[in-house]
């Protein structure tokens, strides 16, 4: 699971970033651009994933101040990553997989065959159910984040990704 | 999550960490500017909520039109404004509008702004009108404006409007995902609870306020077009006919109505009596019919009367019992057969009669509540002459619309007809009030002797009159003007008297020298230089010796 610093001195950065703080800006990048590059790396694959990041952190700084809530930043990234990923994908009209093939290809050691199932049932899920996996299981966001990300009730969350599970592990049980 | 799925997702987030470049460093942000664009601040505003409203309010408008109000013109926009903020709150609630929420607020706040657009004409109007001219004006305003805006094209026009711009909004958001609603102050979503609260509540106690008066205990006079083809064949009512072709007419109509007043009796009461009505003042009552016939057809017109009981006609009846009736009980050679039939004819006529004032003052209130809609009836294609003819006269004369929306209709909203109005909610209120109104005012003249009753009825007339109130001059007219029991009543008696003296003349062969409780009759009668004769009987200072009731 994912290892990302804790969410108050990233609260901090953000009310520093609002305020035009260009280190402060720096510091969240750093902090948060493996959420967003693995977020980008579900929805494009290797290729575009990187475009996405910078893409979505170049929003992240023009729309910060819109951010009411700056404990809801990692939610509010993801629905930005989520929304630039979508947007470079249908501009790009290329078929994205969920998980390049191409990373099973660059795996010498085979390590990645032990995944690729998973990966396999999730790209045979609904976009909604997928989404809400990656966030909350491959991204650990709570659900309150994934609520915020996704603009969905948190009751909505836990009822959708119970069924988003169950739909996984039909894929899986296959 | 199963431990193994765990597990799963675990190697699948560090093979991705392993496989994927370090990325390249935060982009180039110097140059860009952190201010919202236009389509941010309308996105946020939009997904606000209170845009929405106010657009739907103004297509809503657009189906009303009450332009020539100022009052309207100038309160309703912040009426309108006003509305709109407090509701917005339970429309943006979360993360915004969305169509669905559009969708589903737009016809109720279609039916607010039917009411922010009527309120102020009504508060114009208050300063102008008394308070039920006002609140009656304002039903028919609000229910007008309601059939106005959701008459099935009004209502399918706001409801698509409504669903095309929470999908403007939808795609608006879409591509403005860090957008989000101005999120409204907490107390101004407390102020939405109980603006929803209080109104729910206002509704609920309207329901249980205005609930329907009690059902009509008393039969409403029937009509039917029994004798519309006779009318419209003879053209008694206008006045294009020649004097034959009436003549004629008359003649049908009298046999029609002889036979009736015996065989349909009391089935077409109102009927019978425009026909009687007509037929008499073409021939007066004495022309009536046959010879035989004849008593029987006065006999059923008195009945027809007293069952009716018409406003201010009650010298009539009399008239009707002194003229017409007194002469036939004195006729020389009344035999015992005849008094007898007399006799049970008069006293079928009493007990239709209310037994004192009191009892029929309530028959006439219980009649004024349960026929107050009834009030002006057309019978044979005119109104029934019953309706005062000032009440006529100013139906006539007031404005056409309001004279024809006076009465409670039912609503028509989207081509279904509701039942629960607001004319008709606000005529049960008024039903109710006048009742009980009625029952305060009705114990107090409770224990009055007559006198002090038609006294106080007076006061109560002049206080109700001046003052505004539910109980008005209709209701007084109804009280006073059906009089029978203390008019039509006491000359009943003094027929009944008559018969009385006529059997103890058949009887002893004269009458007796004096009248008391002993000889059975209800008058006592101490003669001084008068001796009782036939002529004395149908002198009137000897009805009025007799009974001080007798007018």
């Amino acid at each position: 699971m994912n290892a990302l610093n804790t969410a108050q001195p990233l609260a901090r950065l953000v009310v520093q970033a609002q305020q035009g703080n260009k280190q402060a800006f720096e510091a969240l990048f750093l902090q948060t651009h493996r959420l967003a590059r693995k977020i980008a790396y579900s929805v494009l694959g290797d290729q575009l994933a990187e475009d996405a990041v910078q893409e979505s952190f170049i929003l992240v700084y023009r729309k910060l101040p819109q951010l009411a809530d700056p404990e809801a930043f990692r939610g509010w990234l993801s629905r930005l990553v989520l929304h630039t990923a979508y947007r470079l994908a249908s501009t790009r009209r290329e078929q994205v997989p969920l998980l390049a093939e191409d990373l099973i290809q660059q795996d010498e050691s085979h390590a990645l065959v032990d995944t690729l199932h998973l990966r396999q049932g999730l790209a045979r899920l609904k976009r909604a159910d997928r989404e809400i996996l990656v966030l909350r299981e491959l991204l650990g966001l709570s659900y309150g984040e994934v609520a915020y990300a996704l603009e969905l009730p948190v009751g909505t969350v836990r009822s959708r990704l119970h069924s988003a599970r169950k739909h996984l592990a039909k894929r899986l049980a296959l | 999550m199963p431990p193994d799925t765990k597990a799963l997702w675990d190697a699948l987030s560090q093979e991705i960490d392993k496989h994927t470049p370090e990325t390249s460093g935060p982009p180039a942000v110097e140059a860009l500017s952190q201010q919202p664009t236009v389509g941010d601040r309308l996105t946020s505003r939009l997904l606000g909520g209170t845009w929405f409203l106010l657009l739907v309010g103004g297509v809503t408008l657009c189906f009303l039109g009450f332009a020539g109000h100022k009052a309207s013109l100038v309160l309703s926009p912040l009426l309108l404004l006003l509305g709109a903020w407090i509701t917005a709150p339970l429309v943006s609630f979360g993360s915004g509008l969305s169509p669905f929420r559009a969708i589903a607020w737009a016809w109720p706040f279609a039916g607010l702004t039917c009411f922010l657009v009527v309120l102020p004409i009504a508060l114009e109007r208050s300063f102008l009108a008394n308070r039920g001219e006002v609140l009656g004006q304002f039903a028919r305003d609000l229910q007008w404006a309601l059939e106005a805006a959701f008459s099935p094209g009004a209502g399918f026009v706001i409801l698509l409007f409504a669903a095309f711009l929470g999908l403007f909004i939808r795609s608006l958001k879409f591509r403005h995902p860090w957008a989000r609603p101005v999120s409204p102050a907490r107390y101004r979503l407390h102020l939405a609870y109980l603006a929803v609260a209080c109104a729910s509540l206002l509704l609920f106690c309207l329901a249980l306020l205005w609930r329907a008066p009690a059902a009509s205990k008393l039969a409403s006079p029937a009509s039917s077009p029994v004798w519309d083809q006779l009318f419209a064949e003879y053209n008694l009512v206008g006045l294009e006919t020649t004097r034959a072709q009436r003549q004629a007419g008359y003649a049908a109509l009298e046999s029609r109505t002889i036979d009736a007043l015996q065989h349909q009796f009391p089935t077409l009461q109102r009927d019978l009596r425009m026909a009687s009505d007509a037929v008499e003042r073409q021939w007066g009552p004495e022309g009536v019919g046959s010879a035989p016939s004849r008593e029987k057809y006065l006999f059923y017109r008195l009945k027809l009367d007293l069952q009716i009981r018409p406003r201010y006609q009650y010298s009539r009846t009399m008239g009707l019992l002194e003229d017409a009736i007194l002469p036939r009980l004195l006729k020389p050679d009344l035999s015992a057969h005849e008094i007898e039939g007399w006799r049970s004819k008069l006293e079928e006529l009493k007990s239709s009669l209310a037994p004192d004032r009191m009892s029929e003052i309530e028959t006439n209130a219980a009649q004024y509540f349960d026929q107050s809609k009834n009030s002006e009836v057309v019978v044979f294609g005119v109104l029934d002459p019953e309706t005062p003819r000032r009440s006529r006269v100013e139906l006539k004369a007031r404005d056409g619309q309001l004279a024809a929306n006076a009465e409670p209709t039912p609503m028509k909203i989207l081509g279904a007809t509701v039942p629960l109005s607001p004319t008709v909610l606000l005529s049960h209120y008024e039903g109710n009030r006048k009742r009980e109104q009625w029952e305060f005012l009705r114990s107090s003249i409770d224990e009055l002797s007559p006198e002090e009753l038609d006294r106080s009825l007076n006061a109560a007339r002049k206080r109700f009159g001046s003052r505004i109130d539910y109980l008005d001059q209709a209701f007084f007219d109804e009280i006073a003007g059906r009089r029978y029991s203390d008019t039509v009543g006491p000359w009943i008696d003094y027929c009944l008297l008559v018969l009385e003296l006529r059997q103890i003349k058949l009887n002893q062969g004269r009458y007796p020298e004096s009248l008391s409780a002993g000889d059975s009759i209800r008058y006592l009668w101490q003669p001084k230089e008068q001796r009782l004769t036939d002529a004395t009987l149908l002198s009137p200072a000897f009805g009025r010796s007799v009974s001080r009731r007798l007018p």
